[in-house]
């Protein structure tokens, strides 16, 4: 009798302990142990009776910990969820708010987000979400009020937020969900150094004693003579004409006046939204990329080539010409510190200046204006909503701010000449750790890029006003155009679009590929695979876009 | 089972005697041996069901489940609207069946080769060694699948330049998918599946095996007419129970080998969904998809099940 009790007894809590372990704690705020229930996620947080205009710092007067979920650091031998980065220590010393970090790497944000706020499991104070280009999931979690709108904490409190407002108009408007509410911030790209473009080495060109080319013919002769000379004199055949992976070919249709801009594939024209991917510059430039793939100045693999391989290609010195690279690398492609000069001291990388295609002079795509990439959005579940925006104006926004994001640390990794900010150079630099791990943690946060702090940024590589590599750079701006950002559609609309999208998406890039290997042929085809975009639904879709784009323009009208 | 109930008095007590309590009380700690394993299955299986509702639902995080409205079959019929529908269909079914076909010879060929080996050390080491590449993460696989392929410094094309072919663009043709993803499933997984069929090997009874000498078999002959109808019954369930699993083609293997030129054979139905809901977290959408591919699945092991039943006498059920 007293063993059966016993074994009872030991079933019971072996059960009841597999039950424990198995339910997970929710969290929110840890300092006032918000609770996670229904109820709270859809009521938004009540409008506290905003007092004060702006704020001072510290923010807080009591120690308070937000949660923030974001990306993993992708700098090698850090990581936040250490709690070591030195620009982070600061901000809670000038602020008085701890980051608690969880941190996520990159590749399973987007996932991790979505699951806990399905699950209303973990959700943390604020997100730092890899958006989608379109925007739309911002509509469809306010919708849903698993975030909130933080227009009128903007208007109290973010003073700097809305002097950048002021000075950015077209920032603004690229944030503002179709309902007029501002729910993410991201990027601000306003720099004249950040844009798309292709990069050719010097050095291999003066080996075989050619000139830059001028047009996209002039382009494929020289990247056809880097395949097959040996010119990294190893004595094998590895060169590669054009490097690149993805679907980075298209860059190419600068030339042509196409834009790509990632994700929307569309530009705007006299007010009308165009799809690039059926227009008879796409037909033509689909001629030149199929020559470049019969004369094989494309890597063998170039279809699935993934993107560590590329760099490994590039970093070898297999590569004459490199189809997509961010402009500013040829800035800093000249610093002896980075990792490409180090390998290769020899090789030249130049901006290969605006072509002259069949349309006219090609085109160099600004970076767009915001960037929602990286957005950071707050939750509902956040109970000091205010303190928190005060946080994000502090953090991405103000002046010290903006340092810290850009630059680091005063006297530790830049100092204050004049009112100028002048970089010193650091063991800390790029996000590097010390021995004992240690590291600055900057630029993680969305960033406020323009002309002027980029060239600050580039004053230490002490380059001189006619180095060839700026001049090239330099070269591109009277060819430098606003990309097309597409308007963020309502939620219905957003359904429809993006259920009709994944057909449309499917079907255009298979046909690319299509068209390049010879499968389906560019003259007699291509007005059928226009018929078939049409049918799928991409009428639709570009109707849907263009109301939108009207809207949004008479909106800030 | 049929309960008979038996009421008697027994001294001043009623005490209903039926059989099945009387059983279930002599094998009590059976039962709650097996206890755990039920509730597990109840919470973890059963009650989650509840989730197919997401399906017919347009569901939202904040409103949960219970708040979600219903939306009817609309999202079964935005797959079905697709033009692609037709494609992903017969993509998944043409690399699940041939994954099978291909798939089930193997282990058993194995099985029956391991059988005749003599050498029992080298038995247990060959057949430890074949399960090696089961534990191999399918990653690493297809890692290693386009290093040795790839067309600029793959093993494979180097060979075939040395013996003046021209190299093959192995990973980025339709007509090497199949055999490329179906190959190195084989590979990975022979060795481990052909476990079970030599389990069933050691069941069949010696008599039959002496007996066959007697009447002057050789060793083929015994393996054609004694080993194999031996272990067909465990051939036959493990068929159905494969069948159950056509629609299931895991997205991870493809997601890692294909590319927007060969989605022609290689796009399935579990990529496309991925593709899709990654623009914007259609719960709804993906529910839909499963939904459908276990119902499918169902189905098609139900007819099995019946084909096998007439056929011989072995079935699941």
């Amino acid at each position: 009798m007293k063993r059966k009790i016993l074994c009872y007894l030991l079933l019971l809590g072996l059960l009841l302990s597999a039950v424990a372990c198995g339910s997970k704690s929710n969290t929110g705020s840890s300092e006032n142990g918000t609770e996670n229930t229904a109820a709270e996620i859809t009521q938004p947080a009540a409008t506290e009776s905003i007092a004060e205009d702006g704020y001072s710092l510290p923010i807080v007067s009591e120690p308070l910990t937000l949660i923030f979920l974001t990306r993993e650091s992708e700098d090698t031998g850090t990581s936040f969820n250490d709690n070591k980065a030195l620009v982070w220590q600061e901000y809670e010393k000038k602020t008085g708010i701890k980051i608690q970090f969880d941190a996520v790497p990159s590749s399973n944000l987007e996932e991790t987000v979505q699951l806990r706020l399905a699950a209303r499991q973990n959700v943390p104070d604020m997100i730092q979400i890899p958006g989608q280009q379109d925007g739309s999931y911002l509509t469809k979690y306010l919708q849903d009020g698993v975030i909130i709108a933080l227009n009128d904490y903007i208007d109290k409190y973010a003073i700097n937020m809305k002097k950048v407002f002021e000075q950015y108009p077209v920032y603004k408007q690229e944030l503002t969900l179709p309902d007029g509410s501002i729910a993410g911030i991201g990027d601000l790209r306003a720099s004249k150094y950040q844009f798309r473009s292709q990069m050719i080495r010097m050095d291999w060109l003066e080996k075989l004693n050619l000139k830059m080319p001028a047009t996209p013919d002039e382009l494929l002769k020289v990247a056809k003579a880097f395949v097959t000379n040996d010119m990294n004199e190893n004595g094998k055949a590895d060169e590669i004409g054009m490097a690149g992976y993805g679907d980075q070919w298209k860059e190419l249709g600068h030339a042509w006046g196409l834009h790509f801009v990632t994700g929307s594939g569309m530009t705007v024209k006299d007010g009308k939204v165009i799809y690039e991917s059926i227009t008879s510059q796409y037909q033509d430039f689909l001629r030149y990329l199929k020559k470049c793939v019969d004369e094989k100045v494309f890597p063998a693999d170039w279809i699935s080539v993934d993107k560590k391989t590329n760099l490994a290609r590039i970093a070898n010195s297999q590569v004459g010409i490199q189809v997509r690279t961010p402009a500013e690398y040829a800035l800093t492609y000249q610093d002896p510190n980075d990792s490409m000069k180090k390998n290769d001291p020899e090789a030249d990388w130049r901006i290969i200046p605006a072509m002259d295609g069949p349309y006219g002079k090609g085109i160099f795509v600004k970076e767009a204006v915001a960037e929602i990439w990286r957005t950071v959005v707050v939750t509902s579940v956040n109970k000091h909503i205010a303190e928190t925006v005060k946080w994000l104006d502090y953090v991405i926004f103000s002046e010290e701010g903006q340092r810290y994001n850009m630059y680091g640390i005063e006297d530790l990794t830049y100092k204050m000449e004049n009112g100028n900010v002048v970089k010193i150079s650091s063991e800390l630099d790029n996000n590097k750790p010390l021995k004992d791990g240690t590291w600055l943690g900057y630029q993680y946060m969305p960033g406020i890029y323009t002309t002027e702090g980029d060239e600050i940024s580039y004053a230490a590589l002490n380059l001189s006003d006619d180095n060839p590599a700026l001049l090239s750079l330099k070269a591109c701006w009277p060819y430098l155009e606003e990309p097309f950002v597409a308007p963020i559609p309502s939620l219905e609309d957003g359904k429809r679009i993006s259920e009709l999208n994944a057909d449309i998406i499917t079907y255009r890039d298979e046909m690319f590929y299509k068209f390049l290997t010879g499968k389906a042929d560019i003259d007699k085809d291509f007005a059928n695979y226009i018929k078939q975009l049409n049918s799928i639904g991409l009428n639709e879709v570009m109707d849907i876009y263009q109301k939108s784009y009207d809207n949004r323009s008479n909106a800030s009208k | 089972m049929k309960v008979a109930e038996k009421k008697a008095w027994i001294g001043r007590r009623y005490i209903i005697q039926s059989k099945f309590i009387q059983k279930f009380r002599n094998e009590k700690f059976l039962h709650i041996l097996i206890l755990p394993t039920i509730i597990y299955f109840i919470v973890f299986s059963y009650i989650p069901m509840y989730g197919i509702l997401v399906a017919f639902k347009d569901f939202s995080f904040a409103k949960g489940i219970a708040g979600s409205p219903w939306v009817g079959f609309e999202y079964f019929e935005a797959f079905f609207r697709s033009m692609y529908f037709m494609r992903l269909i017969k993509n998944t079914m043409l690399i699940s069946f041939y994954s099978i076909l291909w798939g089930m010879p193997f282990p058993i060929l194995f099985a029956l080769l391991l059988n005749e080996v003599g050498n029992r050390q080298f038995k247990r080491v060959a057949q430890t060694v074949s399960y090696f590449p089961h534990f191999v993460s399918v990653v690493i696989v297809v890692g290693m699948m386009v290093t040795f392929l790839s067309p600029v410094d793959g093993i494979i094309n180097i060979l075939a330049l040395k013996l003046g072919f021209e190299p093959i663009n192995f990973m980025q043709e339709s007509k090497w998918f199949r055999t490329l993803y179906i190959g190195t499933g084989i590979w990975q997984d022979f060795g481990w599946n052909s476990i079970l069929y030599l389990a069933a090997l050691t069941s069949i009874p010696m008599e039959q095996y002496e007996s066959s000498k007697v009447d002057g078999a050789n060793r083929f002959q015994q393996a054609i007419h004694i080993t194999i109808p031996g272990i067909m019954p465990t051939i036959i369930i493990l068929f159905i129970l494969s069948i159950g699993k056509v629609m299931n083609v895991g997205s991870t293997k493809v997601l890692l080998m294909y590319s927007p030129a060969i989605y022609d054979v290689a796009d399935v139905i579990s990529t496309y969904v991925y593709r899709k809901s990654i623009l914007g977290g259609e719960m709804s959408f993906g529910t839909a998809v499963s939904l459908f591919n276990m119902a499918i699945n169902f189905i098609l092991v139900f007819i099995t099940n019946k084909i096998s039943k007439k056929v011989s006498e072995v079935s699941l059920w």
